[in-house]
């Protein structure tokens, strides 16, 4: 429940990691399975802690754009249902739109313009932010984004799920410099993506690796494999800030609370006079407080959304296909 | 919540469990509306406009509604969840009760006060049906076998137990109608969930007693999730009409 689109009264998150844990991964029926079965009572704990009734609500937000069709689809119907029935605006928002509104909600000054690194929701992408509710793309996922990879390098690790958590954390004590990897795409001119080629040479040297007999250090190629992906992530941002002459990045989505990335942006844009800000965890992670921060902006500028709305699991961003 | 006066009960059905997608409302212990909806869209956009068309048809909103019954399964496992979950949210805002409605045991009651058994039909996903044999010769149908997903040669033992076959019955192997020569009735509407009768199911358990937590109601599957685990990217096509994006 936001006010206002600035004021977070509650913002209840249901992890669903255990139940991924026990697929090994995300099995998009088993998901939307859970989520109907706890939808209800998260709007009902998010209600109480707001402390509102449902009759005082203004207007009801939804992710309809963006993530796994059968999860959106509970997501959709729930939340028409009550809009009908309270007889408020439903708002149909964008989910990695509301992930980049995240920083305005962490903080409602933020100034613009200023570039925002997203890796969220199987996506890397590189936006300006000319003013709040506006986006102008500037690199995307060309093949696997950085979550993806390091999710398949953690099961080829055989780490378990989520597999970027895993990597982190066995990567905060190992020699980042103790394995080779190329830093893909980072030498030429182009913003966009592409980290399908450090997954391969992840996968060949920890093949090559047990042909003789061995074990990665796992600590060690945590460490270097990660530091890889931030690097890349860090000189393309940087890269965009400074095209662009932004004196501010922003970070969005569940990556932008892993440490590394944070020091690291931190480090390099301070240098060059770039300040770095991000939001809370809990505002970084897929949340429902940024749906209806987005959504009180969305349906001021934009009005509401139909009651025949759909479900959209991949929609471009303000036109731009990503 | 508000004291309504029971002349004017007021109960929404919601059927969205095969390709198409009912609704109807029942005032006072009668059905006064039904809907069908056989466009070419999902189910996840027409169900809300539905429901509104649905209760304008008697000059009702929303707010009036008394208690819901839904659809729960077997069926097509997205429009279950569509149903359920819209029903579950309609029940919340307004502190009314839901009873989820048993697909097949529903659909048989298009049969009911026949002398015969009859078997229900329901298309549960590529090349897999569940079925349940009813006895029909009483009000409510009473269940001769356990409803669970059947793969085509197996609902054939079961079909020639039957007099009538009722649901989706082109999931049938023609042999498996020999029982009674092959013939069906020539009535189309039989073979569909009749939402008045999920209205008269609701109105039946209301009356008979307290009903679930609407929070604890979810579809009955009948099968595990795990059994399509769709690859990262293919959720898409694995989703049939009332989930679809349209």
């Amino acid at each position: 429940m936001v006010a206002d689109g600035r004021e977070v009264r509650s913002n209840v998150v249901l992890s669903q990691d255990r139940l991924h844990e026990r697929w090994g991964g995300i099995v998009p029926e088993a998901a939307a399975r859970r989520q109907v079965e706890v939808l209800n009572r998260v709007i009902a704990q998010a209600l109480d802690e707001a402390g509102v009734e449902a009759s005082e609500l203004g207007a009801v937000a939804v992710n309809n754009q963006h993530g796994l069709l059968r999860s959106i689809i509970v997501g959709v119907s729930a939340a028409k249902a009550f809009a009908y029935t309270l007889g408020v605006p439903l708002v149909g928002v964008h989910h990695i739109e509301a992930h980049i509104f995240a920083n305005f909600l962490e903080d409602p000054e933020l100034p613009t313009p200023h570039v925002c690194l997203t890796v969220a929701g199987g996506h890397s992408l590189l936006v300006e932010v000319p003013e709040q509710g506006r986006y102008e793309l500037l690199g995307k996922t060309r093949d696997d984004s950085a979550g993806e990879v390091l999710d398949k390098v953690a099961r080829h690790l055989g780490l378990g799920f989520p597999g970027g958590r895993r990597i982190q954390e066995l990567g905060e004590s190992g020699d980042r410099t103790a394995y080779p990897f190329p830093r893909p795409m980072s030498e030429g001119d182009g913003l966009d993506f592409s980290f399908s080629g450090l997954k391969e040479a992840a996968r060949r040297q920890i093949e090559e690796l047990r042909r003789r007999g061995e074990e990665p250090r796992l600590e060690d190629f945590c460490a270097s494999f990660q530091w890889a992906v931030v690097e890349t992530l860090v000189r393309k941002t940087l890269a965009a800030a400074r095209r662009h002459g932004v004196p501010l990045v922003t970070l969005a989505g569940g990556v932008a609370s892993n440490r590394p990335l944070r020091e690291e942006l931190a480090r390099r844009a301070g240098a060059e006079g770039i300040e770095v800000r991000h939001p809370r965890p809990k505002l970084c992670i897929d949340n429902g407080a940024m749906i209806a921060g987005l959504a009180f902006h969305q349906l001021r500028d934009r009005g509401p959304s139909p009651l025949d709305l759909g479900a959209v699991p991949s929609a471009p961003i303000q036109g731009q296909p990503y | 919540m508000t004291e309504r006066s029971s002349e004017s009960t007021a109960i929404l059905g919601i059927d969205c469990s095969s390709d198409h997608l009912a609704v109807a409302l029942a005032e006072a212990g009668a059905v006064t509306a039904e809907l069908r909806y056989l466009g070419p869209r999902a189910a996840l956009r027409e169900l809300v406009p539905a429901l509104d068309r649905t209760l304008s048809l008697r000059g009702r909103s929303i707010r009036e509604v008394d208690g819901i019954g839904v659809t729960v399964g077997p069926g097509n496992w997205t429009g279950l969840r569509i149903g359920v979950e819209t029903a579950k949210s309609v029940a919340q805002v307004l502190d009314v009760p839901v009873v989820g409605v048993p697909t097949l045991d529903v659909l048989a009651m298009n049969r009911m006060l026949t002398p015969s058994k009859v078997l229900a039909v329901l298309r549960s996903g590529r090349a897999r049906s569940s079925a349940l044999l009813f006895d029909c010769a009483v009000e409510r149908p009473r269940r001769l076998s356990e409803p669970r997903v059947y793969p085509p040669d197996e609902l054939e033992a079961l079909a020639r137990r039957a007099d009538f076959v009722l649901g989706d019955v082109g999931c049938l192997p023609p042999e498996a109608l020999a029982a009674n020569g092959g013939w069906l009735e020539a009535a189309p509407h039989l073979d569909r969930v009749a939402p008045g009768l999920v209205c008269r199911w609701a109105e039946e358990e209301l009356a008979a007693g307290t009903p679930p937590n609407p929070f604890d109601l979810v579809p009955e599957y009948f099968e595990g999730p795990g059994i399509h685990a769709a690859e990262p990217g293919t959720d898409r096509a694995a989703s049939p009409l009332p989930g679809g994006p349209a």
